[in-house]
């Protein structure tokens, strides 16, 4: 796909499936990540977006190897990352690192601030014993504490000062992909502004790809330029993130659009609300994952798995609403959406 | 980690019990460590002349059936007490530990068999093992220390184990993966301080266990052996005097329950004081 676009991906994900199984006598098992496929160029910062249990957390762990996947592909930076034996996979995690979403269990809690930043430094060597300190009241400046904080534990900082921590501990490796789970879904409102430019800040110094892993809206269309959405342990659809939130086709992408609050009360929209729950991924729908909650579903899309097809400028979209031979569906859908 | 440790502190000095059992223990061991300058008579030096006597501004705990000074063994037997408690507390902490901590950490296989291991070993009543051992071993104090230590470290394993399952799901504990820390080093710097806490408290309690069980093997002759002085032994040597010399027995009594006792309030304090849903699962 790299050489086809003429582009370099920094990470390409290919078909990546992972199968959670329990029990001994009687093994039961669960899709939570079920063939996705997407790339990161380099430098750019991909969304994956959709509800609590879907699956995106478990994207993230997988691609870093954290979690061993089933199934799949993942090349990071031309290294095939899922063929490498563990000695190899260590020589390589400090350019792929991870944000989590609780900043306060993320931190070591016995251990000062200073060492925390400090150690990826000493783990590598990366800068010498004597400039150490330096680098590490560096790093503190860029993500914006103060040196003084250095002496201090994790637990006596607010959670938007650990999540700086956890971002100058990570820069201080030196990372050319970061997966962010959720960086500041426990944060105050205010916190999070704060934390997402101080996250477009550095990307732009360091110059790192990011896969961004959020349920907000609002946080994905701000911190990428394409995105994803994952319904059930699947991609729905996916392209650039201007596109989606301007033109979403899928269903499901359209009710998750329509939820976003609007800061005008003028204006009047059409909330599309999901009736009933997510489905267990333990025993997923036939055919179409979203069927049981989607308002055009049609026959087919009880029997047949929608594959994902490329509507054009890498827009893909898994829905039979918009597969190429039945046009009748796609002229039903258009007429029920202008209404 | 200053701020807790000293709100920890203050709760712990809180509590009066806990106090009173710190302030015995510490002034036990420094009995022990002075033995040599505090103790009035020679443990061993036995004058037939004066067995037996009643507590007296000479003798404040009386002389035993060999004339011997019951203050004096008592201040020396305090010294073998707790140098076997706290060699087997040591030796066992430190193996429960290692074992707990790789169960859980790295679990299925090693921890599934490790687990059964220990059920199996929990199986057995603690004291008749350790008679078992001392009885194909035979009595003395080194036996003592393998007898009571080859149970004492399940305990520690089963509660390093569930606090390393717990720790191990934490998040910097993947991050530190991330970072490719390799297993070892986890363990080392990040599962094992966390872990520390409820097994300080454990070590406590323990340690007043410890001495019982040396206080009980020495009373049925298996333990130290005469002429050392130790707790136990001196229990089992004044049993056939108890109806007319009472105090060969009751100063040994009250001394086993007292730092028993004491290592118990200690414990208790401590395990309030460490809240283990601010210290440990943090």
């Amino acid at each position: 796909m790299a050489s086809m676009r003429g582009v370099s991906f920094m990470l390409e994900v290919q078909g990546l499936k992972k199968t959670f199984t329990s029990g001994l006598v009687s093994k039961r098992s669960v899709k939570a990540v079920d063939g996705i496929s997407f790339n990161i160029a380099d430098g750019e910062t991909f969304g994956l977006v959709g509800e609590s249990g879907c699956g995106k957390t478990t994207v993230g762990r997988l691609v870093l190897r954290l979690i061993e996947p089933t199934e799949g592909k993942v090349i990071f930076n031309s290294i095939d990352v899922l063929k490498l034996n563990k000695k190899a996979l260590r020589k390589l995690r400090p350019q792929m690192q991870i944000i989590f979403q609780d900043p306060e269990s993320s931190l070591h809690p016995r251990m000062k601030i200073g060492d925390i930043i400090a150690e990826p430094l000493k783990l590598y060597n990366l800068v010498p014993k004597a400039n150490r300190e330096k680098k590490v009241l560096e790093l503190i400046d860029m993500v914006g504490l103060q040196p003084e904080h250095v002496n201090r534990f994790p637990h006596e900082l607010s959670g938007g000062q650990s999540q700086r921590v956890v971002l100058a501990r990570v820069l201080a490796l030196g990372p050319r992909f970061i997966v962010a789970d959720e960086p500041t879904s426990s944060l105050d409102v205010s916190v999070q502004a704060q934390i997402l430019s101080l996250m477009n800040t550095v990307q732009e110094e360091f110059h790192f790809s990011c896969l961004f892993i959020s349920h907000d809206l609002n946080l994905i269309s701000r911190m990428t330029s394409s995105m994803g959405v994952m319904y059930l342990g699947k991609i729905v659809e996916a392209g650039s993130t201007k596109e989606l939130f301007e033109e979403a086709r899928h269903p499901y992408t359209r009710a998750l659009m329509s939820a976003i609050p609007i800061a005008d009360p003028q204006t009047k929209r059409k909330k599309i609300v999901l009736e009933g729950e997510m489905p267990s991924p333990m025993n997923p729908p036939s055919g179409c994952r979203f069927h049981t909650r989607c308002r055009f579903k049609e026959k087919i899309c009880e029997k047949t798995e929608p594959q994902l097809i490329d509507l054009g400028e890498g827009h893909r979209i898994a829905c039979h609403l918009y597969a190429a031979e039945d046009k009748r569906l796609v002229i039903r859908h258009r007429v029920t959406v202008e209404i | 980690m200053t701020l807790a440790k000293s709100r920890n502190m203050d709760e712990f000095l809180k509590n009066r019990a806990s106090v009173a059992g710190l302030i015995v223990i510490l002034m036990l061991i420094t009995a022990a460590i002075l033995a040599d300058f505090i103790a009035p008579y020679d443990t061993d030096k036995i004058a037939l002349k004066e067995k037996l006597k009643s507590p007296s501004w000479e003798h404040p705990m009386g002389t035993d059936q060999l004339g011997r000074d019951v203050l004096s063994r008592m201040i020396y037997g305090t010294r073998t007490t707790f140098e076997l408690s706290i060699l087997v507390v040591a030796l066992t902490s430190t193996f429960g530990v290692f074992i707990g901590i790789i169960a859980g950490y790295f679990r299925g296989v090693i921890d599934e068999i490790l687990m059964r291991l220990i059920d199996v070993l929990l199986a057995f009543p603690s004291i008749i093992l350790a008679l078992v051992i001392i009885g194909a071993l035979g009595p003395g104090m080194i036996n003592t220390i393998v007898a009571i230590s080859l149970v004492g470290w399940l305990f520690y394993a089963r509660v390093a184990r569930a606090t390393t399952l717990s720790i191990r799901e934490k998040e910097y504990i993947e991050g530190a993966r991330a970072m490719g820390c390799s297993d070892g080093y986890i363990c080392l710097r990040y599962v094992l301080p966390n872990c520390l806490p409820p097994i300080i408290v454990l070590m406590t309690l323990n340690l007043g266990s410890v001495i019982l069980s040396i206080a009980a093997l020495g009373y049925l002759g298996l333990g130290a052996q005469p002429p050392t002085p130790e707790w136990g032994s001196m229990l089992n040597e004044g049993r056939e005097y108890l109806r007319d010399c009472p105090w060969l027995c009751v100063f040994p009594g009250l001394m086993i329950m007292l730092a028993v006792l004491a290592f118990n309030f200690i414990g208790d304090g401590l395990r309030d004081a460490i809240d283990p849903r601010q210290m440990v699962i943090k």
